[in-house]
């Protein structure tokens, strides 16, 4: 069994370590032993073959428009995929190009994402740069880096991390005030920084483990390699939240 | 009256703070709030005011500028290395002024950070802008290198005379569309052959900025780099040799720059007198740097960013015997590790700081074997000098451990040397 991870305008949105979110997912299936087939897709290209994983990494604003206008022609191609069964990664503008628009406050430009959340991002609020921690919807620790200058926008939408502290004002319209990303069913999204999944590595594993039900196969046992990096991530998380006070 | 009082107080908290051990930065802002026009009315009276600024090479370039002006007999002012904010420069001034304000100069070359660059450009015109790169660099600090590009650019619509830039960064040719009519681009190029044997060379942020519609004649074309010599070849065609303060394309985009801006500059500049002075600046600082603990070397490399990390990464071509990293909040967001390709690293021995878990996080993804983590620097080194001292230590650090580690091993100074 090979499974297929896309990584989407990586010469656009890759900034800041966020296409290590790729490489974690591909290193932690591959530390199962399973076959991981990484490939790219650039402006201009046709998407073939649907792959399993697409990840999305993080740009900076002038990217909205480049990166929105050459996913415009796959925006077909996604949605079918997305209904197929495809999994969606998305760090950033990358998540937030998975959303319905991009705007940039000062320029009142908007950029049409892809559609597969209901999130609209006005780029250009105040900025938000320090450590974050908070908590999942089951309780798990989140830990990370958040530099972000976005509010978004979209009703009834369930947060990837419901409680972050430091952004009880910037999600407008959503159940949970002070919640950070978006999960909608095999769609993940994040504004925290980077490597996200490899802090957070449950999160990697609860896409891991839907991609690989779809497969008919559960997620294996943790390896010697996964217990490695999961317990570094755990303490690193522990000297974020010691930072920040929060426990 | 004012001028002379906030040359009179800042010099008295210089001489306080000087005999305290420290306060570089004190007696310029005591100065400058005695006399907010302190700079324009101290350097901004010499004959020429050239800033340097940039993401990455701001003191080198800048202190290039400076010694090759200085061979040809020139006077300067200039301020030390990093103090690039409006209090450093003017505690620069505090130590050159004389009591009326003159400073004994021809012109002024000034490292200016590129965060401050709209705030002294305020107090103090340019005549001549030179702007060494434009990196994805600080994201904590900025957030994205469009709003450096957008501070730069408010430090362009200010320059009288000049902008020198690298013509193969498109983002700062296109900050000539903002220079006021009187201004005009200058550039250096770097040919194609180089840019191919530099995989990690030119590490330009992409971003998009409205293109420069001109594409002016380049004053000097870098011709060739190989480890640390380099060669331009100047508008008549001459090639000039020179060598570089160390190992790596961006110092030899540095020096060009200098050599086109001193040109630019002086009058009767001579190219071997400019070749002399490039090629006998000291190494640079924090790169390389061999610091003796308790009977062994530790070498510095500096984490900066991913740019200036992967070019310092490329110094180490075989696992070295001893590698130790050590970095702390000096690198709020280290997540830019996961760009980074290590290279021959397959084993780190100590990790050391309070982001060390976070490296050991990246290092597990990566397959690298890690020692032992020891948080604190201190018995990090202690542990690491017991052993193997007939081998170097291969640190990698960011600035703040790099502080850290010179001064608990007695190195007093700030900047290099003993």
């Amino acid at each position: 069994m090979t499974i297929t991870l896309l990584r989407v305008l990586p010469r656009l949105l890759s900034l800041n370590g966020s296409l290590g979110n790729a490489e974690v997912l591909a290193t932690r299936l591959r530390w199962w032993g399973v076959e991981v087939s990484v490939s790219n897709i650039n402006p201009g290209e046709s998407p073939s073959g649907r792959p399993d994983i697409v990840v999305w990494g993080h740009g900076t604003s002038s990217m909205a428009a480049p990166a929105s206008d050459a996913i415009g022609p796959w925006r077909e191609t996604f949605h079918a995929w997305a209904e197929e069964g495809t999994h969606w990664f998305g760090a950033g503008l990358g998540g937030d190009l998975l959303g319905a628009e991009v705007l940039i406050a000062r320029a009142e430009n908007a950029y049409p994402g892809v559609g597969l959340t209901p999130i609209r991002t006005t780029l250009g609020s105040e900025r938000i740069s320090q450590e974050v921690s908070g908590v999942d919807d089951q309780g798990r620790d989140i830990a990370g880096y958040l530099n972000d200058a976005a509010v978004r926008e979209s009703d009834g939408v369930s947060p990837l991390i419901p409680f972050l502290p430091v952004l009880s004002q910037r999600w407008q319209g959503s159940t949970a005030p002070g919640g950070e990303g978006v999960r909608i069913d095999r769609v993940w999204v994040s504004a925290v920084s980077g490597p996200f999944l490899a802090l957070n590595p449950h999160l990697a594993d609860d896409i891991l483990r839907s991609v690989l039900e779809r497969k008919g196969m559960a997620l294996p046992e943790p390896t010697d390699q996964h217990r490695r990096a999961d317990s570094a991530a755990e303490t690193a998380r522990a000297w974020i939240r010691s930072r920040l006070g929060s426990r | 009256m004012r001028l002379r009082l906030a040359i009179l107080i800042g010099r008295l908290v210089r001489s306080l703070a000087r005999a305290r051990g420290g306060g570089s930065a004190l007696p310029g802002r005591i100065a400058r709030i005695l006399e907010p026009r302190f700079l324009s009315r101290t350097i901004g009276r010499l004959g020429t005011v050239v800033f340097v600024t940039g993401s990455n090479g701001k003191s080198t370039t800048t202190g290039m500028v400076v010694a090759i002006l200085r061979a040809h007999g020139v006077k300067v002012f200039t301020n030390p290395a990093g103090s690039n904010l409006p209090q450093g420069l003017a505690s620069a001034v505090l130590a050159d002024v004389d009591s009326g304000g003159h400073l004994d100069a021809d012109v002024a070359i000034v490292e200016v950070d590129e965060a401050y660059g709209p705030l002294i450009s305020r107090e103090l015109t340019p005549d001549h802008l030179v702007v060494t790169n434009l990196q994805v660099d600080q994201l904590n600090r900025f957030g994205e290198p469009e709003r450096v590009w957008e501070m730069m650019n408010t430090v362009a619509q200010r320059t009288r005379t000049s902008l020198t830039i690298n013509a193969r960064e498109s983002a700062l040719l296109s900050l000539g569309n903002g220079l006021p009519a009187s201004a005009t681009v200058r550039t250096i190029d770097v040919s194609q052959p180089v840019i191919d044997a530099h995989p990690f060379g030119l590490v330009a942020a992409q971003i998009y900025t409205e293109p420069y519609p001109h594409q002016p004649h380049a004053t000097l074309t870098l011709s060739g780099v190989e480890g640390v010599s380099a060669r331009v070849s100047d508008g008549s065609g001459q090639t000039h040799s020179f060598t570089l303060p160390g190992e790596g394309l961006h110092y030899a985009v540095d020096s060009a720059l200098a050599l086109s801006t001193a040109q630019m500059l002086h009058p009767e500049f001579s190219w071997a007198v400019a070749t002399a002075a490039l090629s006998s600046m000291p190494p640079v600082y924090g790169r390389g740097e061999v610091v003796e603990f308790e009977g062994r070397d530790f070498q510095l490399i500096m984490q900066k960013n991913l740019p200036s990390m992967q070019v310092n990464l490329r110094s180490i071509t075989t696992a070295p015997h001893t590698l130790w990293v050590a970095v702390d909040e000096g690198t709020p967001d280290p997540s830019w590790l996961f760009d980074l390709d290590l290279g021959p690293i397959s084993r780190v021995d100590v990790l050391t700081g309070s982001k060390a878990w976070q490296w050991a996080t990246f290092l597990a993804y990566r397959g690298v074997e890690v020692g032992e983590v020891v948080t604190e620097t201190k018995k990090a080194m202690h542990l690491l000098a017991a052993h193997d001292q007939d081998q170097p230590v291969t640190a990698i650090v960011n600035y703040e451990q790099m502080m850290k580690i010179r001064r608990i091993a007695g190195y007093l100074d700030l900047e290099g040397g003993q």
